[in-house]
């Protein structure tokens, strides 16, 4: 007899593993939502069976899910009753059989006590173990409540020390907490509303009458609750921004805005502090403590009855060894999954890197990347092992590859206050040398002259007509109004210099977006758009320059259109100056020194807009207050001109789409 | 005296039993035909066929009767008790209606012929002919219609057809037993009451679904991208039924019109209380033919994919009565047809390389590099000088430009930071092939659609006329063109020529099927598998080895190896158990290969599902680290460095090498499944192999393992 070792793992790992083996299969891909797309990886959970028959019970449109030392709990609302079944689906009690009549929410407290919100009878019962019901919560009387809001438990969840937390449909305050012994605490993680621009016009524009006919904006009720050992507060809210929350003690969320799945329907937490949430379509997240989303997996049946795939998933709920129950409502099964060695590693890896334990995660990580070495999770753990140890250089590759802009910030100061100490004698004895360099070439020139002929050169190259106009250019920004009279009078500046100096405008456009240091780039890695940037820089320009064209010369305006050509060629050298030693200082600047990178950007685009401004008064001759009206103008033109591009483009699709249209009818009804 | 009492009591549970399973001949029947091991009776009124088995006098019945049919409707009560059935779209409707012996009113004329019948029905009122022949053969009775013999009235376009859909068909309590379906490696649906738990029945097109007309299935996903894995196909034209209490079991073989058939399987509850499956000939499809982006009209194709198409029935008894003996009967009808090749049973580990991969670049797309050849071939040394043994290699994203940006490119030249061609000719003749076989991996079939095409007569169009496109799930190139058969030729061709001698891995030519509209014409998938077949032999006439990517089973003789069969069913609920059916067909003829063993996240339950299937294992390197293929349409290879896999091949290639050596070239003969999770599979030459699968020991087999017993 043999057996199959579990290769690849190391013995450390052993104690994570799920203890149950895995039936193979699984009818979806994992993913992993990272960098604004998905990719697929390991698959994290695998179904291990599903359950529609528990004992000789079925159950009928059930909405709720728990689990509790080794059994689950299951709301089976159409039936009126809860089940308490083996985690193999066989039914050992029934519960509230005959007393319960819509029960919509279950839980199970640390002492073993049923909750059972019952929607239908406005109340939250309490059964022991025997069945018998021990509590029943109804609507509180304090005034605090608000004696107009309705009480209508459809979830509910109880901490350590006793406290109800309890949905109520439609309740717009947030959770009910109650005391155990029924008294009103207040309400918990309440959701809120945000005005939306539209909805500000017409509150500033309506009549009083019509204001009042419009619906009141009110936060989205929470669809679910549940609380973890340390009596933190979970919901999820069906068509909110951020549809998970975790609530600390002051009922402040501590999530992030969670993206990418709607309509969760449930969540439930690991002792890991794994967050896992279900939507209605059947997609299962994991989330680390923190909100960040590690894993989607499962999916919407097409009908095709595939096992890990659902149809209206209600619940979830997690058993001691961290297995998923997942309750179909539509089906009324509850399909089982179990995590595999990969999603186990990687959940103690992200347990200990929580807890800030870097080093002991080491080994953990660098399995997690031996299975996944695309993982930007892996890469982001393993780089805090390597900035702990002190392995700058490598935390810097780990943390790049997982986009982690503040531990790629940390490496690079490190690494480069490590080159600075090595370096810098060297850096000041070689500018010192090039100055003594420069300073012995100067007067060994100055006694034999041998450098005349490359001089010579140089001049008669520099007063070419380009590079003649080039220098004149860069002066603009010293004495703007002298670079402008000269551009319209005395035709300093011709159209193939302005030309050029366009093109040399995008070619650093161009750089700047795709070659500036990692941390200060705004566009993704690998990503490029070149024909997007030519179209946006050129048209801009070429917009600028008819638009205002346009509204000058009806304005009284003295320029032509070359001379704002070329004005306008001018007004840009800010950015061909100043721009390049920017993209350069990227590259060495870290996140402390980021002001030095956003300065010079106010800097170039002050500059560039105080010489528009001069360049329009110099060129029309226009006072201040006409130039910003004609530039106000300009602006209004140039938004015109794109309306009108978009209503022609979309008006010769829709004839184009009307000539095949009609060809492919006839063809269709001819053949 | 005691062994008389019990051959006594034995007797008279017979006596008792009997009466239940073997009914009378129902009345109506009338003896058509007889062999030595079976009776055919027939109705001649709806052409209803009874199967006796003479050695035991068990009964096949295939329709249901008129008492098990009471409660349904009038269109189902006809179809459960018709010989055939036939549905059609007429001018009024877009949605096909359906008649058969009873439902449309028939005049069918019954004409005994030599070992069995002829009948041609008619329907006066659709102007629907034909001419349905049923003979007794060896092993089982045949239907068909002849292409020849279907006429249809003015307006009236037949969309399918069906033979004794409810050949074998009970209802819960009439009899143990299940139904297979070729579903990924083999799977069983029991016939066991499930009290309405399911609502769909299993409804897989045979060959794959048909891209010239199904629009690939698009779920919102997460993220942009597809959760859903796709569903394996069905790659044989088989279902079968066994009928435990009775001992009585047939295969259903789809001998004629396969090309373009479903395979539809109803558990009880699904629709009617019987368990019954079926083919369904498809003549004509229904597809939306739009006329704007948005909108489309819902029609069916004006000419039908007109041929003959006929069903085998097997039929089992005794100790064949059985899934095993379902694979076995297949076997011998494939063998009989010389559709099964015999190749070498010499064992070879599959280790397979992915050398360079498509990244968008700034203007020009680039190429990340993965493997060069000579790092291919140094890891193929290292993995020798490991006593890896003898090993089966193929590279692909070899081709000038990487993997996904060379699809459709035609051309033969290799990546120059690979090596090119003078390094892949190096790596190619580097090894013996005692030790390793290298080959060239080559996608003939697919094209990227940011290269130029003559898209009237290259690119393979729906019948709808738009540009057929597979969704790859992935960026930067998110879909893919499908060339058509010619232009595959041609390019085989060309290939051949380029790389005369080389052996060559191709994935995707034998498992998809498709019909196309090109040239002002709609090819039916019928030419596409004859043409792909001939493109293939092509090929075939130059290289000595041709590996093939889950090939159908009319691809089977031009493979030398079949690469990733499916080891796991699509996880319908309904399926009751997983069976190794091909590797029952395919054991001791064809050698076949488990899919990457790198993306299992269960490795010890694939590794032992392996073992039980006879399956043999494969592997994917890369020299370089895959963090590289971030952002390209291989990032899905996220796993695949020599250092974590080493171990693993190692010990592998023991197991599997101890396991070929055991077994040798004899054939599987059976498979039994002896509790959950825990099976035998039994060799012809005496050798079982125990594996336990489960959570929990079973006998003396702990856990997780299994044992090779002679």
């Amino acid at each position: 007899m043999k057996k199959i070792a579990a290769w690849v793992l190391a013995a450390i790992l052993v104690c994570f593993l799920p203890a149950q083996c895995l039936a193979g299969g699984a009818p979806y891909n994992t993913v992993i939502l990272e960098r604004g797309g998905a990719r697929i990886t390991q698959n994290a959970f695998l179904p291990t069976g599903k359950i529609d028959k528990f004992g000789s019970e079925e159950l009928k449109q059930p909405q709720d899910i728990t689990t509790k030392d080794g059994y689950m709990f299951i709301a089976d609302t159409g039936n009126g009753r809860v089940l308490k079944c083996k985690l193999d689906g066989e039914t050992v009690a029934v519960y509230g059989k005959g007393e319960l009549k819509q029960p919509k929410g279950v839980h199970v407290s640390d002492s073993g006590l049923l909750y059972v919100a019952d929607q239908l009878q406005k109340a939250v019962y309490v059964f022991d173990e025997e069945g018998n019901i021990v509590k029943k919560y109804t609507k509180p009387d304090s005034a605090l409540y608000g004696p107009e809001n309705d009480f209508a438990p459809k979830k509910v969840a109880s901490d350590s020390s006793g406290n109800v937390y309890i949905v109520s449909e439609g309740g717009v305050n947030g959770i009910i907490q109650l005391s155990k012994e029924g008294d009103f605490f207040g309400y918990v993680g309440a959701n809120s509303t945000s005005l939306t621009l539209r909805e500000v016009l017409r509150r500033l524009t309506f009549t009083e009458t019509q204001r009042a006919q419009l619906k009141l904006s009110v936060p989205s009720s929470p669809y679910n609750v549940c609380t973890d050992q340390r009596g933190l507060v979970y919901t999820v809210t069906q068509g909110a921004q951020d549809a998970l929350k975790k609530f600390n003690l002051a009922s402040v969320n501590m999530l992030s805005p969670t993206s990418g799945i709607d309509l969760l329907t449930d969540v439930c937490v690991s002792s890991t502090e794994g967050i896992f949430a279900v939507s209605q379509y059947g997609y299962i997240t994991e989330y680390d403590r923190d909100g960040r989303l590690l894993f989607v997996f499962g999916g919407p049946d097409d009908g095709s009855n595939r096992s890990g795939l659902f149809v209206s998933a209600m619940g979830i709920a997690l058993d001691d060894q961290e297995n998923l129950y997942v309750l179909d409502s539509e089906q009324g099964s509850v399909t089982a999954f179990a995590r595999t060695e990969f999603a186990a590693v990687m959940r103690q890896a992200l347990f200990l890197y929580h807890e800030g334990l870097y080093l002991e995660s080491q080994e953990l990580w660098e399995y997690v990347l031996r299975g996944d070495a695309l993982s930007v999770m892996g890469h982001a753990g393993l780089g805090e092992v390597w900035y702990k140890l002190g392995e700058y250089d490598k935390a810097l590759e780990a943390f790049r590859f997982a986009l982690s802009h503040n531990g790629y910030s940390e490496s690079f100061w490190e690494l480069r206050n490590e080159w600075l100490m090595n370096n810098l004698a060297y850096v000041i004895l070689g500018i010192l040398g090039l100055a003594i360099l420069a300073k012995i070439l100067k007067t060994t020139n100055r006694k034999t002259g041998f450098l005349k002929p490359v001089q010579a050169r140089a001049e008669k190259v520099s007063n070419l007509k380009i590079p003649k106009e080039f220098r004149f250019m860069a002066r603009t920004f010293r004495n703007p109004a002298d670079a402008f009279y000269g551009v319209r009078f005395e035709n300093r500046v011709s159209v193939p210099s302005a030309t050029l100096l366009y093109i040399l405008f995008f070619l650093i456009y161009i750089a700047g977006k795709y070659g500036a240091g990692f941390l200060f780039k705004t566009v993704p890695e690998g990503h490029y758009e070149l024909g997007t940037d030519f179209v946006l820089v050129f048209g801009v320009i070429a917009a600028v320059v008819i638009c205002n064209n346009l509204v000058c010369s009806i304005n009284d305006g003295e320029g032509k259109f070359r001379d704002i050509y070329a004005g306008l060629a001018c007004c840009l050298t800010p950015y061909v100056f100043i721009k390049p030693i920017l993209i350069l200082l990227t590259h060495v600047l870290t996140d402390n020194e980021r002001f030095i990178i956003s300065f010079g950007g106010v800097f170039i685009g002050a500059a560039v807009l105080i010489l528009v401004v001069a360049m329009v008064m110099e060129i029309q001759a226009y006072t201040l207050a006409q130039t910003a009206k004609i530039l106000l103008l300009t602006l209004f033109t140039a938004a015109m001109l794109a309306v009108t591009l978009v209503i022609a483009w979309a008006l010769v699709s829709q004839v184009a789409d009307f000539v095949s249209a009609l060809a492919r009818e006839a063809y269709f009804r001819a053949g | 005296m005691r062994v008389n009492f019990l051959c006594a009591l034995a007797l008279a549970l017979c006596l008792i039993a009997i009466p239940a399973y073997a009914s009378e001949i129902p009345e109506g029947f009338s003896l058509c035909a007889e062999n030595e091991s079976l009776r055919l009776y027939a109705n001649a009124e709806n052409l209803a066929v009874v199967i006796e088995d003479k050695a035991t006098g068990s009964l096949l019945h295939s329709v249901a009767t008129e008492e098990g049919a009471e409660g349904a409707n009038s269109t189902w009560k006809g179809f459960m008790r018709s010989a055939f059935a036939v549905e059609y779209f007429n001018n009024r409707s877009p949605m096909p209606e359906r008649v058969d012996a009873y439902n449309g009113f028939p005049t069918i004329s019954f004409s005994n012929a030599p070992n069995g019948f002829d009948a041609i029905i008619s329907y006066e009122k659709t102007g629907i002919t034909l001419t349905l022949q049923v003979r007794l053969a060896s092993d089982g009775v045949t239907a068909q219609i002849p292409a020849d013999s279907i006429r249809e009235g003015e307006g009236i376009r037949i969309s399918a057809v069906y033979l004794y859909p409810f050949m074998g068909a009970s209802k819960p309590g009439d009899t143990d037993g299940y139904m297979l379906i070729p579903e990924g490696a083999g799977a069983i649906i029991s016939l066991q009451d499930n009290r309405g738990k399911y609502k769909a029945p299993y409804r897989k097109r045979i060959y794959g679904a048909n891209i010239g007309i199904d629009k690939e299935s698009t779920s919102p996903g997460a993220g942009g991208r597809s959760l859903l894995a796709e569903p394996v196909e069905a790659s044989v034209p088989v279902y079968g039924i066994a009928r435990e209490s009775e001992g009585l079991a047939f295969l259903a073989i789809a001998e004629a019109g396969q090309y373009n058939a479903e395979i539809l399987s109803y558990p009880n509850g699904v629709v009617t209380p019987y368990n019954w499956t079926a083919f369904r000939f498809i003549f004509r499809e229904q597809y939306t033919m739009h006329t704007t982006r948005s909108q489309g009209i819902l029609t069916s194709e004006s000419d039908p994919y007109l041929r003959d198409i006929g069903v085998r029935f097997a039929v089992l008894t005794g100790q064949s009565a059985n899934y095993s003996g379902m694979a076995q009967a297949y076997k011998s009808y494939l063998k009989g047809k010389g559709q099964l090749p015999q190749k070498s049973a010499e064992y070879r580990t599959i280790v397979d390389f992915l050398g360079a991969e498509t990244k968008k670049g700034a203007i020009f797309d680039t190429v990340v590099k993965m493997t060069s050849a000579s790092q291919m071939g140094d890891i193929l040394q290292e993995l020798l000088d490991n006593n890896v043994g003898a090993m089966h290699s193929s590279w692909k994203g070899w081709q000038s430009g990487g993997l996904s940006g060379s699809y459709g490119s035609g051309s033969a030249k290799v990546e120059s930071s690979l090596g090119g061609n003078a390094g892949a000719k190096n790596l190619l003749s580097r090894f013996s092939p005692n030790d390793v076989i290298v080959s060239l991996q080559q996608d003939f079939l697919l094209a990227n659609t940011k290269r130029l095409y003559n898209t009237s007569s290259d690119i393979a169009k729906t019948v709808s006329q738009t540009l057929a496109l597979k969704s790859t799930n992935a960026q930067p190139f998110d879909s893919l063109y499908y060339f058509t058969p010619s232009k595959i030729k041609k390019q085989v061709s060309k290939f051949a020529s380029a790389w005369p001698a080389a052996p060559i891995s191709i994935p995707s030519l034998a498992d998809t099927l498709f019909s196309f509209y090109s040239n002002g014409s709609v090819h039916s998938r019928g030419e596409t598998a004859e043409a792909l077949a001939s493109a293939i032999s092509v090929i075939k006439d130059s290289s000595p080895q041709v590996f093939l990517g889950q090939p159908f089973d009319y691809m089977w003789p031009l493979a030398d190896c079949y690469l990733d069969m499916p080891m796991y069913t699509s996880n319908y609920s309904y399926i009751a158990a997983e069976v190794p059916f091909l590797p029952m067909v395919l054991k001791g003829s064809l050698p076949y290969y488990a899919p990457y063993a790198n993306f299992e996240p269960n490795r010890e339950e694939f590794c032992l599902r392996m073992i039980e299937y006879g399956a043999l294992p494969s592997f994917l390197l890369t020299a370089e680290s895959p963090e590289g293929l971030r952002d390209t349409n291989s990032d899905y290879v996220c796993s695949s460095q020599l250092e974590v896999f080493l171990p693993a091949i190692v010990e592998y290639s023991g197991i599997f090498r101890e396991l070929s050596e055991a077994v040798g070239s004899s054939e599987m003969s059976s498979h039994e499944i002896l509790a959950s999770g825990v099976s035998r599979t039994s060799y012809a030459s005496g050798v079982s192999v125990l594996v336990n699968r489960s959570g929990q020991s079973y006998g003396d087999l702990d856990a997780m393992s299994y044992k090779i017993t002679r």
